[in-house]
């Protein structure tokens, strides 16, 4: 913290020393080069000698109290942020540095000590021209704060959008995975009551009794809805939510996604050891996000492949090279997909993996189908 | 002395949910071919216990509060080589077998908490994973359906009756008075079993056909 401060006023120090620097550079030359001009136009018979000056002098004398203005302004170490004390500091520097150049001036013979009283208004004229030029070089100072505080700014909010996005994905798998887990326990076991007490009633049925005979039918209709709705809705809803093997790896996600592509479709998986053995169980390096991206990815593939591309075929490869890139691909042997058909859920897909440095696209397939290929970085 | 007693299999028996774990403990403690050697609701507290107490097979829940029994029984398998694997689970998750680490792939087992399973037969695959055998659940297996196209859908109906029941942990002998034939003519099966897998025979072609059942066929 200390030191970002420190490097802060030394940059603000620096930024008002060249924006001072280059002011009384050209405020320097330019009155030496007038008085030149004068010089050689007209001489003002009344001050005699005074024009007869040679220029480097009077530059000498300009630009050297320019540079410890400059110098003094950089190299104080006072803090620029402490208002008071750093612009007691800097006018003491111009102090200084016009004294410096009025006595440089007597030295090269700029002034003689007759013309003292010119010398003193040249100090004066000195110290506004200082105090207006580190003025000008405090404002670049300023406007580079700023636009460095602006800078900052942005970025740690990229910072906290990004970790505000990873909490939120953490969060999300945790709800997701306690509704399933409610679903699969309370709701499966109230339904599992539910049938229990249907049947309670159905076997507490006189037998033969011809009123019951429609209620029994209508009973283990309801029965059987129970039953499956505890079977195949209930599973497929908490599926959905929070899908199996998530808990376990990669790996495990994946296969347990595939397996429940109907038996009537061909599937072949190959994961390779670089996968397997990058996401050993003991180990868990993979994170759950990204399990649960590399499930969402498959069944897009899938769904796809079975509902535009009517294909029977699928074949999936997972695999990682050395820097951990994660390549999934998906081949089917259906129609493919026309280079005009918009997949909504594709785009989705592509925004989520793109935040996390991945990508995803179509190309023609080894199965004269549509071919998915994502990466996924590790 | 007990000379006659027969050689016992210490198990480890971990699972979060304590009426389930009671109930194995209960059930397996009485047999006499068992003892319950470790009894943990958790991850590390089993990584403990049995550190200090080495078991023959550890009886794994696969959900567990503190972690998986997957990753358990990875950890295990590495601290101790010679410990069996039994995972159990009450959701389908048979394809955790699939893709094991190469060190530990050996000795698995996998029985589903739903499936209506007999002391009896719980016993004998606890032996099965001790000797270093795969035991799948035979409800899982009698549901499992072959995938269209597929290697395991080109085999006969008795070669996959056959490859069923290897994959339940039955030796061939097992399997040939289970199905009231000839030992030899199980053996016979199994080799044009290896042959439509495309699997080479040898030590590890019984378990990789067992994996590629796992791997071809959908459970409903």
């Amino acid at each position: 913290m200390g030191d970002t401060k420190d490097l802060e006023a030394v940059r603000y120090r620096k930024a008002a020393a060249w924006g001072a620097l280059v002011l009384l550079v050209v405020f320097g030359t330019g009155a030496a080069l007038q008085s030149e001009i004068f010089q050689v136009a007209r001489g003002l018979p009344d001050y005699g000698d005074i024009y007869d000056v040679p220029l480097w002098a009077r530059l000498v004398a300009n630009l050297a109290a320019a540079a410890l203005i400059c110098l003094g302004v950089w190299l104080l170490p006072v803090n620029p942020l402490r208002r008071a004390i750093w612009l007691t500091a800097i006018l003491g520097a111009v102090t200084v540095a016009v004294l410096v150049r009025c006595a440089l001036q007597l030295a090269l013979g700029v002034y003689s000590v007759s013309l003292i009283d010119i010398a003193l208004v040249d100090v004066g004229v000195g110290l506004l021209v200082g105090v207006f030029s580190l003025v000008g070089g405090v404002v670049l100072a300023e406007a580079l704060k700023r636009v460095r505080a602006q800078e900052r700014e942005a970025s740690s909010q990229a910072v906290r959008a990004s970790a505000a996005l990873d909490a939120l994905q953490v969060e999300e798998l945790r709800v997701r995975r306690d509704v399933a887990e409610g679903l699969h326990g309370t709701v499966q076991q109230h339904l599992v009551l539910l049938g229990a007490s249907v049947r309670g009633v159905i076997s507490d049925l006189p037998i033969g009794a011809k009123v019951a005979q429609e209620d029994l039918r209508r009973l283990t209709e309801i029965q059987n809805k129970v039953d499956e709705i505890r079977e195949y809705d209930v599973r497929e809803m908490s599926q959905l939510l929070y899908p199996e093997g998530i808990d376990l790896g990669l790996t495990q996600a994946v296969r347990m996604m595939l397996r429940r592509v109907p038996s009537s479709i061909r599937v072949q998986t190959h994961i390779d050891e670089t996968v397997s053995q990058y996401d050993d169980p003991e180990f868990g390096r993979v994170a759950q996000t990204v399990r649960l991206l590399a499930v969402r990815l498959l069944e897009e593939a899938v769904s796809n492949a079975l509902r535009h591309g009517n294909a029977s075929r699928i074949d999936v490869v997972l695999r990682m090279n050395d820097d951990q890139v994660l390549t999934i691909l998906v081949d089917d042997d259906g129609t493919g997909v026309s280079a005009h058909t918009v997949l909504s859920g594709l785009e989705r897909l592509r925004e989520r993996l793109s935040r996390i440095g991945g990508h995803i696209h179509l190309e023609p397939g080894a199965l004269n189908g549509a071919r998915l290929v994502a990466t996924i970085p590790l | 002395m007990t000379a006659t007693h027969p050689p016992q299999t210490r198990i480890a028996v971990v699972e979060d949910q304590a009426l389930f774990r009671d109930m194995i403990v209960t059930t397996l403690g009485k047999r006499p071919e068992i003892e319950v050697v470790v009894e943990a609701e958790g991850a590390s507290q089993a990584r403990q216990l049995i550190a200090a107490a080495p078991v023959d097979v550890a009886v794994l829940d696969v959900d567990l509060a503190d972690g998986n029994g997957l990753a358990l029984g990875v950890q295990l398998r590495r601290a101790d080589p010679e410990i069996g694997i039994l995972l159990f689970s009450s959701q389908d998750v048979m394809e955790v077998l699939l893709d094991l680490p190469p060190d530990v792939r050996r000795g698995w087992s996998y029985l589903s908490k739903s499936s209506a399973l007999s002391t009896h037969s719980l016993v004998e695959a606890i032996q099965a994973t001790a000797a270093g055998n795969t035991v799948l659940d035979p409800e899982l297996l009698h549901k499992a359906t072959p995938r269209e196209g597929s290697a395991v859908g080109r085999l006969s109906e008795r070669q996959y009756e056959v490859l069923r029941l290897v994959a339940q942990g039955y030796a061939n002998a097992a399997v040939a008075e289970r199905l009231g034939i000839a030992v030899r003519s199980v053996e016979a099966h199994l080799g044009m079993i290896y042959a439509t897998l495309d699997i080479p025979q040898g030590n590890n072609a019984r378990v990789t056909a067992v994996l590629q059942l796992i791997e071809e066929t959908t459970r409903g």
